[in-house]
C-alpha cells in the first residue's frame, strides 16, 4: 500500500494541501471575527485601485496613510505574536522547573524523613527492550553509588542498582523479571518476597493460603535481605487468587511508585 | 568478508533512538525495537554469515543497554540474523508486505527465543504468558515501526543496500 502511496505523489501533494487548508480553516474558526494577515495584506493592496477610480487626490494620500498604518499595524502584530510565543516558552520552562523542583525537595525529604543520606538522581534512559525493567540514572561510582543500593521516590521503592559506571549507573525496577525483594503485608504481617514479571504488576510469593491478605493491603520493605530499609513501601496488593494449585495464594501487587514515569529517584546511600 | 561503516552507523544509532526517543512510543509498556528492524534490514540482504555477524552485534549492544542477562540478545539476535540472512537468499521481491512479515516473524522468533531462555533462567518466570503479553505484541509494534522506518528512509537506504527493495528496485534473482 504504501509503494502504492509513493507512486501516486500528485494525490500525495492534493491530500497535503487539502489537511493544510482545514488546519488553517481550524484555527479560524478557533478564532473567529478578526480577519487574517493574508487578507488585511490583499485588501490594503486593493484598497488604492478601488478608492483611486472615484476619490480626489485628499483620498488617495488617505490610502496611503492607511497602508502605511496597516503596515505598521502588522509590524506590531509580529512583534507582539513573537513576545507572545517566548513568554509562553519561557511559561513553560519556569513551570515544569518548578515541578521538577517540587520533586527534587520531596526526594530530599525522603533523606530526611528515615534518616539516610541520599543522592538525588534523574532518569536519562530506558532499558532497550521491553524484556526487562531498568532505567538508566545520571550518578555513578563517583558520587558514592554502589551495586545493590535501593533507589526509591517519595511514593515508594523504585529498585535496587544493579550495576555501575563511573558517572551512571543501571536500576532494576520492582518490575523486572529479575527483582526479587523481601517485603511484608503491613495489616496481616504475613512475609513473603516480592518479585518482578516484567508486566506493571509484582507478585508476592510465598504466602500462604490461610494467610489474611487483602486487595487493598500495603506491602513494605521487610528489611530481611539487608538491602532495603524495613517499612519502605513497596506496593499495594490488587488481586489475589487462592484458587491456584500449590500451598501458596498468588498475590499481585502495584508498585506505589510510578514506575512507567519515573523522572527523578533517591538513591539510599545509608 | 568486511562490514561497511555506514551500516554499523545504521545499526549504533538504532541503539541511540532505542534507549531514548523509542520511550516515548511505548504502549502497555510494549516499545518497537528498532535495533531488530536495523538487524533485519542488514541480514536480509547480506546473507547467513552477515546475518549472524550483525545479528551479534545488534545482540551485544541491546545486551549492554538492557538490564538483562548479557548474551539473551547476542544470541537471540544471531539466531534471527542468520534466519533473516537465509529468507533473504529465497526472496525475489522485498516489497514492503514481504518486510512486515520478514520483521513480525524474526521480532516473534527472537522473542519466543528471549521468553524460553528467561523461563529456563528466572525462577518462576511464565514464558507462555511473556510470549502473548510481551513478545506478540512487540512483534506487530515492530512490525509496523519497522515497515515504516525502512519506508521513510528507503532512498538513503537503497545506495546502502542496493537490492532491499525500497526504492523500487527488484532483485533479479535467487
Amino acid at each position: 500500500m504504501l509503494r502504492h502511496v509513493s507512486n501516486n505523489r500528485g494525490l500525495l501533494v492534493l491530500a497535503a494541501v487539502v489537511l493544510a487548508c482545514f488546519l488553517w480553516m481550524t484555527s479560524q474558526v478557533r478564532e473567529p471575527g478578526g480577519a487574517s494577515l493574508l487578507e488585511r495584506g490583499v485588501n490594503a493592496l486593493a484598497y488604492p485601485f478601488v478608492k483611486g477610480t472615484d476619490s480626489t487626490s485628499k483620498s488617495f494620500r488617505g490610502v496611503w496613510e492607511g497602508y502605511f498604518y496597516l503596515f505598521g499595524l502588522s509590524a506590531e502584530n509580529d512583534r507582539l505574536r513573537e513576545e507572545n510565543g517566548r513568554l509562553y516558552m519561557e511559561n513553560i520552562r519556569l513551570r515544569e522547573a518548578a515541578r521538577k523542583a517540587g520533586r527534587l525537595d520531596a526526594l530530599s525529604q525522603l533523606g530526611t524523613e528515615y534518616g539516610f543520606r541520599v543522592r538525588p538522581a534523574s532518569v536519562v534512559g530506558r532499558d532497550a527492550s521491553s524484556w526487562f525493567k531498568s532505567v538508566l540514572i545520571d550518578a555513578g561510582e563517583s558520587d558514592g553509588v554502589a551495586r545493590n543500593m535501593p533507589a526509591a521516590t517519595y511514593t515508594g521503592v523504585v529498585g535496587k542498582v544493579r550495576e555501575t559506571f563511573g558517572s551512571s549507573a543501571r536500576v532494576t525496577l520492582l518490575t523486572d523479571p529479575g527483582s526479587a525483594v523481601s517485603a511484608l503485608d503491613e495489616r496481616s504481617r504475613d512475609a513473603g518476597i516480592l518479585v518482578g514479571d516484567g508486566s506493571s504488576l509484582c507478585r508476592l510469593q510465598y504466602i500462604e493460603k490461610h494467610a489474611d491478605v487483602r486487595p487493598g493491603d500495603l506491602v513494605l520493605a521487610s528489611g530481611l535481605d539487608g538491602l532495603i530499609p524495613k517499612g519502605m513501601p513497596l506496593g499495594e496488593v490488587v488481586k489475589t487468587n487462592r484458587a491456584a494449585s500449590g500451598y501458596f495464594q498468588e498475590v499481585y501487587v502495584r508498585p506505589t511508585a510510578d514506575l512507567e514515569h519515573i523522572e527523578e529517584l533517591s538513591i539510599i546511600l545509608r | 568478508m568486511k562490514f561497511r561503516v555506514p551500516l554499523i552507523f545504521f545499526l549504533l544509532a538504532s541503539a541511540v533512538l532505542q534507549v531514548t526517543v523509542v520511550d516515548w512510543l511505548s504502549l502497555w509498556g510494549v516499545r518497537p525495537n528498532l535495533i531488530l528492524v536495523a538487524v533485519y534490514a542488514l541480514s536480509i540482504t547480506g546473507g547467513e554469515m552477515r546475518g549472524i555477524m550483525y545479528g551479534a552485534l545488534g545482540g551485544i549492544v541491546m545486551d549492554c543497554l538492557s538490564g538483562g542477562m548479557m548474551g539473551l540478545f547476542l544470541s537471540g539476535y544471531a539466531l534471527v540474523g542468520y534466519l533473516a540472512g537465509r529468507a533473504g537468499r529465497r526472496v525475489f521481491n522485498i516489497s514492503e508486505v514481504a518486510n512486515f512479515g520478514g520483521i513480525f516473524a524474526i521480532s516473534l522468533v527472537q522473542g519466543a527465543y528471549s521468553a524460553v531462555v528467561m523461563s529456563t533462567f528466572i525462577n518462576g518466570y511464565d514464558a507462555w504468558a511473556a510470549i502473548l503479553g510481551v513478545a506478540l505484541p512487540q512483534s506487530v509494534y515492530t512490525a509496523c515501526a519497522g515497515v515504516l522506518m525502512l519506508w521513510l528512509f528507503r532512498k538513503r537506504l537503497a545506495d546502502m543496500v542496493p537490492w532491499l527493495g525500497l526504492a523500487g528496485r527488484r532483485r533479479a534473482g535467487a
